[in-house]
């Protein structure tokens, strides 16, 4: 019968509708609505909740690989820094001592340049050094070379083979080598001999010299090569000959040459 | 009995894709116009004032409104498919236009009437959903025969 007459029906339900209307159900239909969203929403939520937990496992995955990824960049970078702290200390020391340097080459009277030591030889430890200075910039054989080590200033050796570029320097503790020194303050004579360590012999010490440990030796001004009043060493022993004139003493060196960096030449 | 249970099922299915994507809103509306167009009034009303009643249960609007003005849509779109051909999707993206308008302004008059609240006109972005009205009436008329053999037009 509402087949055939839709409009009846239409009026029927409009009706029921301005019925529902007037009676005002929502707050009865509260309960039903919230017991239908339960329904409906509690499984969707819990399968939103698994797949939230999936992603949020998977997004923990990738900032694992990504703070793995940022560690080894940070150890990376650090390492470099590092280096390069390392490099800076580098240059603060060098910087120092050629502060030193410049400031003691300022303050010496004589004219003297400043040579960098690019060699010392194994087997060669207190015979020969190897300097960057050669024929080109000026340098001429037999020339004295100093050290500054400690604060103190002293004789090292003399300048002997020259190249272009290079030069060789016989250090003071070389067997070979031989120059005239000074005892003070006893204003004593003898000759200074390389011992192939850092201890050099002095002979030819008259035997009623009065000398004692601790007495300082300079270079004498008997030497052609090296100025007068030069330190070279001080007095570490005495050794008496009962049967010669001349006693001899050991000498340790003012400037250790294998720990020099730098030199100066006259 | 068979009709029952596919409206039964139709209007659970539509009502659960509103409630879960709240951006297709009008899907239940657009159902009621496609009953309507291809079933006729008593139909369209009939459909219209059940899924309205379960569409006003889960909105926050008056309980009442969405019944009587999807009753009338439904109505109407029964109506007016002896006079359009529905098979046009430009039709179909007018007609449901045309039954959201009319549903807003249904739902506001009867808002200030008996709530006395001074209704809004208001078509959300959402509504841009009705470009898509003619896939979704494939998709009910699929769904339609997966029930029954053919799709009584009663003209």
């Amino acid at each position: 019968m509402y087949k055939k007459n839709p409009t009846a029906l239409l009026s029927f339900y409009l009706v029921i509708s301005i019925l529902i209307l007037s009676f005002n159900l929502n707050p009865s239909i509260k309960a039903a609505r919230d017991f239908l969203f339960y329904m409906v929403i509690s499984p969707y939520s819990k399968i939103d909740s698994a797949i939230f937990s999936v992603n949020k496992f998977g997004n923990n995955i990738k900032e694992l690989v990504d703070a793995h990824q940022e560690i080894l960049n940070l150890k990376n970078e650090n390492k470099q820094l590092l280096t390069d702290l390392l490099k800076l200390k580098m240059f603060e020391v060098e910087n120092k001592r050629l502060t030193e340097l410049l400031n003691y080459k300022r303050n010496i009277r004589r004219k003297v340049s400043i040579a960098r030591i690019i060699a010392k030889p194994s087997q060669q430890y207190y015979k020969t050094l190897v300097i960057d200075r050669g024929s080109e910039d000026g340098l001429q054989e037999n020339k004295a070379v100093y050290g500054f080590y400690k604060n103190r200033f002293g004789i090292i050796g003399q300048v002997t083979d020259i190249s272009k570029n290079t030069s060789q320097i016989l250090l003071i503790t070389n067997r070979i080598s031989k120059i005239p020194g000074r005892i003070l303050p006893a204003n004593v004579d003898g000759i200074v001999v390389g011992n192939e360590t850092n201890e050099l012999e002095m002979s030819w010490i008259p035997n009623d010299a009065e000398i004692k440990i601790g007495d300082e030796v300079v270079s004498s001004s008997a030497s052609d090569i090296f100025p007068t009043g030069i330190s070279i060493g001080m007095i570490v022993s005495i050794t008496q000959t009962g049967h010669l004139p001349f006693k001899s003493a050991k000498v340790r060196a003012t400037i250790p040459a294998f720990q020099l960096t730098d030199v100066f030449i006259e | 009995m068979k009709k029952i249970l596919f409206y039964l099922t139709s209007i659970i299915i539509i009502i659960f894709l509103e409630i879960l994507f709240s951006r297709i809103s009008v899907l239940g509306l657009i159902f009621v116009i496609f009953i309507g167009l291809y079933r006729g009034s008593a139909s369209g009303c009939s459909i219209g004032f059940i899924i309205g009643l379960v569409d006003g249960i889960f909105s926050a609007s008056t309980f009442g409104i969405f019944s009587f003005s999807y009753a009338v849509i439904g109505y109407v779109a029964g109506r007016i498919s002896k006079r359009i051909d529905e098979e046009n999707p430009l039709a179909q993206i007018i007609i449901v236009f045309l039954g959201i308008l009319l549903n807003k302004v249904v739902s506001m008059i009867l808002e200030m009437i008996f709530t006395a609240n001074k209704g809004l006109f208001y078509i959300g972005w959402t509504t841009i959903f009705i470009v898509l009205t003619p896939l979704f009436f494939v998709i009910f008329k699929k769904w339609w025969f997966k029930w029954f053999k053919r799709l009584n037009v009663e003209r």
